[in-house]
């Protein structure tokens, strides 16, 4: 059961990664197969376990600021940024579509 | 000597008698880092601050005033540990360059304790692998393969061709910081572990590597690969060395919610003569495919050796075993695929030229920063994540999950103390045949005996227990109860001392020998 172009462009859209090559590809058909051998087990009335520390209340902080004022801190690993500002280019443009974007897809 | 005597306890005694200086100290390791250089354990050798921090250590000594056992003591930290003002990388080109603003809260404490950090080790790119093969800086290569007992063991070639083509992994993920502590170059390693990251490599590499129980130590400034699995690991020479580390790391972290609240006490280790209370579990299901005849054999000696110590030995059972790997290939991806989503280039890490807009901004950062084997996991994370299978294989996974975590339940529940199993499936291979499989298919085979510890977050602890006949180290894996680590180490400390595993004959030239012996501090006169 090969995976769809259509999923796999679906997948570079959600995962902002492209796959680049067939190998790649390839990779995630190998992913799903081995992960199918789930499917083998009976998980009839198991519930699924989010965290081995379920039994216990997760902690919360007091509300306090304890640390922070640290702008400049922060700021020196952006590489772009104006004032307080990290710069992003331009939003709300969703990724072309599949036959004007520059993927490996296209081939497919 | 003090550096090849390995053990903290003589190291300290040594500094608090004045016989070394955390100077010297500082300095000898900096320089057999640099005659070791070859093995690519260091990504980043933080030389200045190392120094700095060993002149502060020695006033407080010469003040009589050390911080503690830990005060002057090099160590190395794994660079997926954020250290303030320190390049982290994760061996990534997504994070070349990036200084971190802060320090983990396992970086401080020990950095509190007068710990002097050497540097940042080299793992695979963003934790994820098993050979610390895939990192954008390089391989590491494993101690050992300059050893005189692999040496001896070697068909004898040409000196280059050797050197070459011979060299051993280090296993992995950190890789790095177990050929640290294996060459001497510090005394404690910090590394992660998430599907058998600390243990793996410890084997490998013949150090004492230790996975405590998920919520002991705090994760806060640990680079996240999978958040319900990940632990900061221990790697040391011996258990009491791993003892004193865990001492000054566990316990409650504010900034860490998945810390838990109970008190923790630091311990020493009792010198445990009489192990008839003691029950070893040996699940049968750990006798895995590919297991070595080697490795079988050295751990049937091993039960053996508790039999006739007078201990309780029984063979118990985890049915779900074969199934963990298989689940940890699901959670992991999953988790990954969200946790990689922080990088988008905006406020650290790399960032892309592209600027048509924000969506190809971040494509065209994580295109360029990610390898292949960080891209493959994202991708099939968020395959694993789509609506329409989100029930069918994380859910899934997540019950499955439940039982693995169950079936050690029911075994500590039926009297069983200690579970002793493999911890690798051979000794170390060649670099050049390991790289003939890919990652996963890699990650899959050598994980198989380490993860289902992280699976129900338990503790683990890799002893190095002999050489095989390639004269490469192999080590066994106990594995204890949920916040149980006295109990773990008193076990992993009396095996230790049974075993007696050999220390490494490095055969490495010194650099610039002469001339530290005549680098004495000015102020000793």
């Amino acid at each position: 059961q090969k995976v769809t172009v259509e999923v796999l462009d679906h997948l570079e859209h959600l995962a902002l990664v492209d796959f680049r090559d067939a190998e790649g590809v390839e990779r995630l058909q190998k992913a799903i197969q081995f992960a199918d051998q789930l499917h083998e087990v009976n998980t009839d009335g198991v519930e699924p376990m989010d965290s081995v520390l379920e039994d216990r209340c997760l902690y919360l902080r007091e509300d306090d600021v304890t640390e922070g004022n640290c702008m400049n801190e922060l700021l020196k690993n952006a590489r772009e940024k104006v004032e307080e500002y990290f710069v992003a280019p331009p939003g709300n443009i969703p990724l072309p579509k599949l036959e004007e974007r520059e993927t490996f897809l296209q081939g497919s | 000597a003090a550096l090849k005597g390995g053990l903290r306890f003589q190291v300290s005694a040594a500094l608090k008698e004045g016989r070394v200086t955390p100077t010297e100290l500082c300095q000898r390791c900096l320089s057999l880092i640099k005659s070791t250089k070859f093995l690519n354990a260091y990504i980043t050798v933080a030389e200045e601050t190392a120094l700095k921090q060993a002149e502060e250590s020695e006033t407080r000594y010469r003040r009589g005033q050390p911080l503690g056992v830990l005060d002057g003591i090099p160590i190395a930290v794994k660079d997926n540990f954020n250290t303030a003002g320190i390049e982290t990388t994760c061996a990534s080109n997504m994070l070349k360059g990036y200084i971190s603003p802060y320090n983990a809260t396992v970086v401080q404490k020990l950095l509190d304790q007068g710990a002097v950090l050497l540097g940042k080790t080299n793992l695979d790119e963003f934790a994820m692998g098993s050979g610390s093969t895939d990192g954008v800086f390089g391989p590491v290569r494993n101690p050992w393969s300059y050893s005189r007992q692999y040496r001896e063991k070697s068909v004898p070639k040409s000196r280059s061709e050797d050197e070459e083509s011979n060299w051993v992994i280090t296993g992995g993920s950190s890789g790095g910081s177990a050929a640290a502590v294996s060459s001497f170059t510090c005394f404690a390693a910090l590394g992660s572990d998430t599907g058998g990251s600390t243990r793996n490599p410890a084997a490998h590499c013949g150090v004492v590597g230790l996975k405590p129980t998920y919520g002991l130590i705090s994760r806060h400034g640990l680079i996240p690969l999978v958040n319900s699995m990940d632990v900061p690991g221990i790697l040391t020479r011996c258990v009491d060395d791993a003892a004193v580390v865990l001492g000054s790391l566990a316990g409650h972290d504010p900034k860490d919610s998945t810390t838990i609240q109970d008190n923790f006490k630091p311990f020493e280790l009792p010198n445990l003569t009489d192990v008839s209370k003691l029950s070893i579990g040996i699940p049968k299901e750990y006798h895995a495919p590919g297991l070595s005849s080697e490795i079988l054999a050295l751990w049937s000696k091993a039960a053996d050796l508790f039999k006739n110590a007078g201990a309780k030995v029984v063979e118990v059972s985890l049915p779900h075993t074969r199934y963990s790997i298989v689940c940890y290939h699901v959670l992991c991806t999953a988790e990954v695929a969200s946790n990689m989503a922080r990088f988008d280039g905006l406020e650290y890490g790399h960032r892309s030229d592209m600027n048509k807009s924000t969506e190809s901004m971040y494509a065209a950062t994580r295109r360029e920063g990610f390898n292949d084997v960080v891209r493959g996991r994202i991708l099939s994370g968020n395959y694993f994540l789509l609506k329409q299978n989100y029930e069918n294989y994380f859910i899934k996974a997540q019950k499955v999950r439940r039982l693995i975590a169950n079936d050690f339940v029911k075994v500590f529940g039926s009297g069983v103390d200690i579970l002793l199993t493999p911890t690798t499936l051979s000794d170390a291979v060649p670099y050049m045949e390991f790289i003939k499989e890919d990652n996963r298919t890699r990650s899959a085979q050598d994980d198989i005996l380490t993860q289902a510890a992280n699976m129900a977050g338990l503790p683990a602890i890799n002893v190095p227990t002999g050489l095989s006949e390639r004269g490469l180290p192999v080590g066994l894996q106990f594995i204890g109860q949920s916040f149980q680590e006295k109990q773990l180490l008193t076990v992993a400390k009396w095996f230790e001392k049974q075993v007696k595993f050999p220390m490494i004959q490095l055969e490495v030239k010194r650099h610039d020998h002469s001339a530290f012996q005549h680098q004495k501090p000015a102020f000793f006169s």
